[in-house]
């Protein structure tokens, strides 16, 4: 049942794994092929099946997946037209190695293998070539394999937000990263070729789209507002579906999604994201919460409309190609990184996703919000210096200090606002005592991440967040570069703030407070340099940051280290000192950093550009 | 009230009232005890007179305000002196001339003047009773009492707005001078931003950090302009905003092309888009990048009036032409700053960009032979004498 169309393309592909056959003996083979269609999702085959045929795939795509020890499915490779699958199990009679799904609509042809055994009798050079073909592919080995986000689906959630403008606009954000086409439902009727008899519009339709997906880095596809056929195909060819959410409705589930995603609907593979669209960029927005508590999306954006920031910033997520920072902690020495993100913003270096341990997690957040760099530098010199936030001390029953006063200082400048309202995704970490874990806060209320973030145990009295106990994630991770890879990927900026500062004690023992009180009136200032209880704390606290710095450099693409350490952990007065000792190292690294990565040539066929402007 | 007052504004009111007081409480001193003097009545007339007096010399020297001021509270320190033993040093009305004295000088210099106002209050005293002989006399008069007192606290009250005034007015010159840092960044910013837009890129960063002068001659560029057909007369016959807006993002779309192929718009010029590559310096491979990029805007054209046709949408052809060749560059110093190239290679490429068939991608024979092997090309006519170009297309795979 082969299709009268293309006979001459899947000759072609016959050709490749079976030879040079003359066109009888091909069609012979033809005759073998049964044809199978496998919507979005659907899964070809399972690890562990028993494997007796294998598949052409005609139009589509396919996601190998191989289990790892955890049972994890993970991608290894993707199909499309032309290529083969399942030949390993029908050559060696073994089950099958791994999941093969479909990430699309597909079409595929299988020959069973009583078909290719009675093929191979007649011919058998074509068992040579199937087997050298199999070979080949297990001797050039797994290669590390990220499945790139190739189709873009919009789907509006609220008749008025106007999709046609957004998708626009995303498609020339996304023009900077690769050749992109943009599709909606009246145009792709314009590209079909006229039917011809016997012809089925999938088919064609499919076909169409591969070789548009074949010949692009990137494919929008604009759905309709109602939940046609169209839309529906835009969904199961997508890569990632963007819902377009209009911040003046109320969030609760809508028709469309209802008819998409609800349980009469089939299995979508694609991640969603959330896209909030807000007008003005000048408030904080709010309330993106109750947006995420009714659905089911993986991820989720604030895209203001007023400018093209927010847009560019999601085709640099979107193709890879976003620049992350983390910031780590270290008590004042942080400070030094309001000065390195003044550099970055000089260089015109966008921030698209930011995180953070301690005080980093806290300028972090100021920079998540989309503040200006004059505006974090005050409100962190009024908040750490004039504010004294650190003085609260207390009956030292649970710690030295009570901690309502830094709780309320963080509070009174960042408000009530949530992580998930932040303009940039975020997040910070801290230390889970209840479970002896590292903690990444994603979402909450950001004052208490922060203040659970910076908590340092001793000086301050655990956090307490749904029943367990938070304290300062510099105990265990001080510069979560790792969670951010996870989180994000892309290119990440990393900020070290501590350093080894090591300090050696001429002394055998501590001091008695009678001890210490008599060499300090003698003037004899030998007692003068121990460091004292806080300093102690934060010390031992603040350990975690150096343990494993050589991989921490290899997978960050920029680390940058300012030297700070003359500077103490509690220096605040400082502020101004440090913030330009910041500025003036990362304007160094940072040029740097970019001539070295000047190179903005189109990289494949494709064209591919990595973010570093001039 | 507005807060433009400045902040010697109160001082005059300030000393009406001083004034007043102290002519109350000589008074009442005077009814009910020692009788009026003619001491007491020289006082009372000085008084009368005195805050009009130093006002006077304020108005005639303003640029020496703060110096008169200071001085004035020395005399006002040693006037004080004066009333203290004019009333016999009782001891509320004493207690309270001392401290209005001190506080207001603490208020207007600091310590040191506090000291010599103290030094002043005693000459007052002394020269008073080197001329009438000793004089100590306290009074517990409660109307004196109450006088003085109430005096105190009307000068507290003034004293207390003068400092919330004063804080006032800081906060708010603060706030200008924050607003105006951040005007004057904004503004740096827009005419940066302006700057760079007008001039490529490479030419800018140079021009910041070395003067440029004249014209530089650059050998070799690669140009690719494109032109909209029949232009005009679209914008006769649909809506201008939209043809407009259509013509806004195909140019924006060229920008993101053309960049990613390492190409800078150079200009655009009505209906005409300008990049070139290899200012301030080429690369190997410019040319061909070039002619990859004129391909891929070619293909975004057709693939954009694919979608505004299956709209119904009007849509605009082009050509497109690509040549690589030398040109002059530098600052137009008019009113306006802009760059500009001249030369031979402007000159080719605009005769190209003329003959070059609708919806095709022409090239040069210098281009052609720049760009390689990956493109097929085929003679596609000339140009006046013996300027031959070339159709191009992609080689297949």
């Amino acid at each position: 049942m082969m299709n009268e169309e293309s006979p001459s393309q899947t000759h072609v592909w016959l050709r490749r794994y079976f030879g040079d056959l003359p066109l009888a003996e091909l069609n012979e083979v033809a005759a073998h092929l049964r044809h199978e269609e496998i919507s979005s999702g659907g899964l070809l085959y399972r690890h562990g099946d028993a494997g007796d045929c294998m598949h052409f795939v005609l139009t589509g795509r396919l996601e190998v997946r191989l289990r790892d020890e955890y049972g994890n499915a993970l991608p290894v490779t993707h199909l499309s037209g032309g290529d083969l699958v399942g030949e390993l199990s029908v050559l060696t009679g073994n089950r099958r190695a791994a999941d093969v799904v479909a990430i699309r609509d597909s079409t595929v042809a299988r020959l069973d293998r009583q078909d290719y055994e009675e093929i191979i009798r007649d011919l058998p050079q074509v068992g040579f070539n199937i087997a050298r073909y199999a070979l080949d592919r297990l001797v050039s080995g797994t290669k590390r394999f990220t499945p790139r986000v190739t189709n873009i689906a919009i789907v509006p959630l609220h008749p008025g937000v106007s999709p046609a403008e957004f998708g626009r606009r995303l498609e020339l954000a996304l023009m900077q990263f690769g050749k992109t086409l943009y599709l909606d439902s009246q145009t792709v009727r314009e590209l079909l070729p006229r039917p011809r008899g016997g012809q089925t519009d999938e088919f064609q339709l499919q076909m169409v789209l591969d070789q548009a997906e074949k010949t692009r880095r990137f494919v929008i596809y604009q759905a309709d507002a109602e939940a046609t056929d169209w839309t529906r195909k835009c969904v199961r060819q997508a890569d990632r579906v963007l819902l377009l959410a209009d911040e003046t409705r109320a969030p609760a589930i809508t028709p469309i999604e209802e008819a998409l995603f609800g349980k009469s609907a089939g299995a979508i593979l694609a991640e969603k994201e959330l896209i909030l669209l807000r007008s003005s960029r000048r408030t904080t927005p709010s309330g993106t919460a109750t947006w995420l508590a009714p659905r089911q999306v993986e991820r989720h954006s604030n895209v203001a409309l007023e400018d093209n920031d927010d847009i560019a910033r999601l085709a640099r997520l979107l193709s890879g190609n976003a620049v992350t920072l983390v910031l780590g902690g270290g008590g004042a020495r942080g400070f030094a990184h309001i000065g390195i993100i003044r550099a970055i913003h000089e260089a015109k270096i966008p921030i698209d996703a930011v995180g953070g341990t301690s005080i980093g997690a806290i300028i972090g957040g100021l920079v998540a919000l989309g503040w200006d760099d004059e505006r974090i530098l005050n409100t962190c010199k009024r908040g750490f210096v004039d504010d004294r936030p650190l003085d609260d001390y207390t009956f030292p029953l649970f710690a030295l200090l009570q901690g309502e006063k830094l709780g309320r200082t963080i509070r009174h400048y960042t408000g009530d606002v949530d992580i998930v309202d932040l303009w940039l995704p975020y997040f910070c970490v801290s230390t889970n005592l209840s479970r002896s874990r590292l903690e990444a806060h994603h979402s909450g209320t950001l004052w208490r991440a922060l203040k659970a973030s910076a908590t340092l145990p001793g000086i301050l009295p655990p956090v307490i967040k749904n029943g367990e106990l938070h304290v300062d994630g510099g105990v265990l991770d001080n510069l979560p570069v790792g969670a951010m890879k996870q989180f994000i990927g892309g290119s990440t900026i990393a900020v070290r703030a501590t350093g080894t500062r090591e300090f050696t004690v001429p002394f055998d023992s501590f001091p008695t407070p009678l001890q210490y009180l008599r060499s300090r009136l003698s003037g004899r200032a030998n007692h003068a340099n121990l460091p004292s209880m806080i300093k102690l704390l934060v010390s031992a606290t603040t350990l975690g940051s150096f343990r494993g710095a050589g991989e921490l450099q290899d997978k960050t693409d920029l680390f940058l280290q300012p030297p700070v350490q003359a500077f103490d952990l509690l220096d605040w007065k400082a502020i101004y000192k440090l913030v330009d000792i910041g500025y003036e190292y990362a304007q160094k690294q940072l040029s740097n950093w970019i001539e070295a990565n000047r190179d903005t040539r189109s990289r494949d066929g494709l064209g591919y550009r990595s973010f570093a402007q001039n | 009230m507005k807060l433009r007052l400045n902040r010697f504004a109160l001082f005059y009111p300030l000393r009406i009232v001083g004034a007043f007081f102290i002519i109350l409480i000589v008074s009442v001193y005077s009814l009910l005890l020692g009788g009026f003097t003619p001491y007491r009545l020289l006082l009372i007339g000085l008084f009368l007179v005195y805050p009009h007096f130093i006002r006077y010399f304020a108005w005639q020297y303003p640029q020496d305000r703060l110096k008169i001021e200071r001085r004035a509270f020395l005399l006002d320190s040693f006037l004080l002196g004066l009333i203290v033993y004019a009333i016999g040093f009782s001891a509320v009305p004493t207690f309270a001339l001392i401290t209005i004295a001190q506080v207001n000088a603490l208020a207007v210099s600091g310590f040191r003047d506090m000291l010599f106002s103290i030094v002043s209050l005693v000459l007052g005293i002394a020269v008073s009773m080197l001329f009438g002989g000793a004089n100590f006399d306290p009074n517990n008069l409660i109307t004196l009492d109450i006088t003085a007192s109430v005096f105190l606290f009307v000068y507290f009250t003034f004293f207390g707005f003068s400092v919330y005034h004063s804080n006032a007015l800081l906060a708010q010159s603060r706030t200008e001078l924050r607003e105006q840092k951040a005007t004057l960044e904004i503004e740096k910013r827009r005419s940066d931003t302006l700057l760079l837009n007008l001039i490529p890129a490479g030419i800018a960063a140079e021009i910041k950090h070395a003067k440029v002068d004249g014209f530089t001659l650059f050998d070799p560029v690669t140009l690719v302009a494109i032109d909209f057909c029949d232009f005009s007369e679209t914008l006769e016959s649909q809506e201008p905003d939209e043809v407009l807006a259509h013509l806004l993002h195909c140019f924006k779309a060229f920008d993101a092309i053309a960049a990613r192929h390492g190409f800078e718009k150079l200009k655009t010029l009505g209906d005409r888009y300008l990049a070139v590559a290899g200012v301030p310096r080429g690369r190997e491979g410019d040319a061909a990048a070039g002619v990859e990029a004129a391909l891929e805007m070619r293909q975004f054209l057709a693939d954009l009036n694919v979608s505004r046709r299956a709209h119904g949408k009007f849509f605009l052809e082009a050509r497109i032409a690509v040549h690589t060749g030398r040109v002059l560059g530098g600052i137009v110093e008019t009113e306006k700053v802009s760059y500009d190239l001249w030369g031979d290679g402007i000159k080719t490429l605009i005769r190209l960009l003329e003959e070059a068939p609708v919806g095709q991608v022409v090239i040069s024979e210098a281009t052609r032979r720049a760009a390689g092997e990956e493109f097929a090309s085929t003679p596609a006519g000339s140009v006046g004498s013996g300027l031959i170009f070339y159709n191009v297309e992609k080689c297949a795979a």
